[in-house]
C-alpha cells in the first residue's frame, strides 16, 4: 500500500551502469522457463505415492518445503515487464522473497518474511541498471495462540486492513499491480507492536476481528515514510448464501507519522465472494487527510472478479475508481490472464486501461514471471 | 484509449462474468462420517469446529495439542461434498484463500492418498481428524459426526 522512500532512496543510489543488451531481459525469462521445467518434476513424484502410503506428505510442489522440527521454508522470485502508454517498457527482477515460520510447540509460530529489493531493471533505450539490492525484513513476528480461536501476535506484519494489503506484492495475487486505492502513499503498510486476533465460526457465520497498534513500521531498520503511531481495527463476517459464499469486512485506522502532528484517518469496507468458481472482491477505502477540506480527502474503490477458464488458466477484470488528494478521478480497467502451468510457475499478463495516468495507476501492458518453492 | 479500455473491458467481463454451471459431488449414497482415532482425547466435533479446522484458522484443539485434519485427494467426490457441506464452497473456490494463507505459512491440511491410507494414519496419530464414507469406518475409528447427502 504506501510507497516508502525505498524506490527513490534506490534510485538515487543507483551507481553501477552497465552496457545493456536488451538480450538480459530474454536471458531472464529463458531461465525462468528453464526453471520451470525443472521443477515440474516434484509433481510426478507425488503422484506416484502407494495408495497405502500414511506418512503425512510435505505441502504439495509450491507450497514450500517442510523441514524437521516444525520448520517450513518458502521463497518466490518475480521477474516483471511493462511497456506503459507512451514512456518506455522496462523489465525487472522484482523482488526475491524467504519466508520462515517455525513452530516449536503448538501454541506457539515464529515468522519472518526477508526480501531483496531493486536488484535490476533494464529501461528500453537505457543502460542495463543494477540497483543497491536492499535486503530488508518484510514481517518478523511470534503469533500465541491463547485459545484455539484467540491469537495474540506481536512484531511487525502487514496492517489488516481491507483484503489487498496481507497478500501485497505476492505472487500468487491474480494481477501483476494492485488496485490504485492500495497503492497509494498515505495508508501505512505494515503495522509494528502487538494484534490480537478472535476467528471463530457459529451457526455457519464466520467471524474475524482484528486489533492492532501502536506503531507503524518501526522495525524497518532504517527510516520510512511510515514511520509513526498506528491504531486500528478489522472485523469481518461471512456465510453461505445459496452457492455463494461471501464475507464483508469493516476496517478502520488511525495514524500519525512521526513527522505530522494530526492523525490521518481510514476508514474500509471489503467484500470477498466465491460463487461457482467465480472469485469476487471489492474494497472501498475512505482516507481523511488532516488539513485538508471537506470534499478533498482520498477515496476509492475497485471491483475484481477472478473465473477459471481451464484447470490452471484465470481470467480477471477489473474496474476501479481513484480520487487522489489532488487532481481529478481516474477510473481504470484491466484485463488479464493468470496462467499457473505447474505448481512452482506463475505467469501473469495484463493490460491496464485507465483515463488518468498516476503513479499508481499507469496504463499499459504489464507482465511477470514468478517462481515459488 | 480509454474508449477502447471500457469496449475491450465489457467485452471481456461479459464473456467471463457467465455463472458457471454449479460443480456438484456425486459419491454414493451412504453419508459421510467425520472420525478420529480410538485413542484420541477428542470425544465431539461441531460442523462450526470442523470449518475452523479445515480452513486452519483453528489449528490446536482444545487440550492446546495440534490438530491434523486430513484431507482425500483432490477430485475425489467425497472431498468435494465435505467440501461443500462443511466449508460452504468447493475446492476450487478456496484456490484464493489457501494463495493468501501461503504468505503467512499456513498450507492447506495435509492430503493422504486413499481410504485405508487416512484410516491407518488415524488409528496412529490421536490429533488427526478425517472424513471417510461412512460404510468405511471400522473399530479403530470413533466417529464424531455424520454428514448427510443432499437429498436429490
Amino acid at each position: 500500500m504506501a510507497i516508502d522512500d525505498r524506490s527513490s532512496a534506490a534510485r538515487a543510489a543507483r551507481t553501477r551502469r552497465t552496457t545493456r543488451p536488451r538480450a538480459a531481459l530474454a536471458l531472464l525469462i529463458v531461465l525462468a522457463f528453464a526453471g520451470a521445467a525443472g521443477a515440474g518434476a516434484g509433481e510426478a513424484e507425488e503422484s506416484a505415492r502407494s495408495e497405502d502410503d500414511i506418512r503425512v506428505p510435505p505441502p504439495s510442489a509450491g507450497r514450500g518445503l517442510s523441514l524437521p522440527g516444525g520448520v517450513w521454508l518458502a521463497g518466490d522470485v518475480t521477474v516483471s515487464a511493462e511497456v506503459p502508454e507512451g514512456d518506455p517498457a522496462k523489465a525487472e527482477l522484482d523482488d526475491l522473497s524467504l519466508l520462515l515460520r517455525y513452530e516449536p510447540v503448538p501454541r506457539l509460530a515464529f515468522f519472518t518474511e526477508i526480501r531483496l529489493e531493486d536488484s535490476l531493471e533494464l529501461v528500453e533505450g537505457e543502460e542495463l541498471i543494477e540497483g543497491p539490492a536492499n535486503v530488508f525484513v518484510d514481517r518478523l513476528y511470534a503469533d500465541w495462540s491463547l485459545t484455539p480461536q484467540l491469537t495474540v501476535r506481536a512484531g511487525k506484519f502487514f496492517m489488516p486492513f481491507g483484503l489487498w494489503n496481507v497478500i501485497h506484492r505476492a505472487p500468487l495475487r491474480w494481477t501483476v499491480d494492485e488496485p490504485a486505492v492500495v497503492n497509494e502513499d498515505v495508508l501505512p503498510k505494515h503495522a509494528t507492536g502487538l494484534s490480537l486476533t478472535y476467528q471463530t465460526t457459529w451457526h455457519g457465520w464466520s467471524l474475524d476481528a482484528t486489533g492492532y497498534g501502536p506503531a507503524q513500521d518501526e522495525l524497518a531498520l532504517r527510516a520510512t515514510k511510515e514511520s509513526g503511531l498506528l491504531f486500528g481495527g478489522r472485523a469481518a463476517l461471512g456465510h453461505s448464501v445459496g452457492d455463494a459464499f461471501v464475507a464483508v469486512g469493516l476496517n478502520a485506522a488511525e495514524y500519525r507519522p512521526d513527522n505530522a502532528k494530526r492523525w490521518t484517518e481510514s476508514y474500509g469496507l471489503d467484500v470477498d465472494a466465491t460463487f461457482r468458481s467465480h472469485h469476487l472482491t471489492a474494497e472501498l477505502i475512505y482516507t481523511r487527510l488532516p488539513g485538508r477540506p471537506r470534499g478533498r480527502d482520498q477515496h476509492g474503490l475497485y471491483l475484481q472478479d477472478v473465473v477459471p477458464i481451464t484447470d490452471t488458466l484465470y481470467g480477471v477484470v477489473r474496474f476501479e475508481y481513484f480520487q487522489p488528494p489532488r487532481g481529478r478521478t481516474a477510473t481504470g480497467q484491466l484485463i488479464g490472464l493468470f496462467w499457473q502451468p505447474i505448481d512452482h510457475v506463475i505467469l501473469k499478463a495484463n493490460y491496464q486501461f485507465a483515463d488518468r495516468k498516476l503513479e499508481n495507476l499507469v496504463p499499459g501492458f504489464l507482465a511477470s514471471v514468478s517462481f515459488i518453492f | 484509449m480509454q474508449c477502447v479500455g471500457w469496449l475491450v473491458f465489457v467485452v471481456a467481463t461479459s464473456v467471463l462474468v457467465v455463472p458457471l454451471p454449479a460443480r456438484t459431488a456425486e459419491p454414493d449414497a451412504s453419508s459421510l462420517a467425520v472420525v478420529v482415532g480410538a485413542t484420541s482425547s477428542v470425544q465431539r466435533v461441531t460442523l462450526d469446529e470442523l470449518r475452523e479446522l479445515y480452513m486452519r484458522r483453528q489449528r490446536l484443539w482444545a487440550d492446546g495439542s495440534r490438530a491434523i485434519p486430513v484431507n482425500l485427494p483432490p477430485g475425489s467426490a467425497w472431498r468435494e461434498l465435505f467440501s461443500q457441506r462443511v466449508l460452504g464452497r468447493s475446492p476450487r473456490d478456496l484456490v484464493s484463500y489457501w494463495n493468501a494463507r501461503y504468505f503467512e505459512g499456513i498450507t492447506p491440511p495435509p492430503v493422504l492418498p486413499s481410504i485405508s491410507a487416512v484410516r491407518a494414519y488415524l488409528a496412529s496419530e490421536p490429533g488427526a481428524i478425517a472424513y471417510l464414507p461412512a460404510d468405511t469406518v471400522g473399530d479403530e475409528l470413533r466417529v464424531l459426526l455424520k454428514i448427510e447427502p443432499p437429498s436429490r
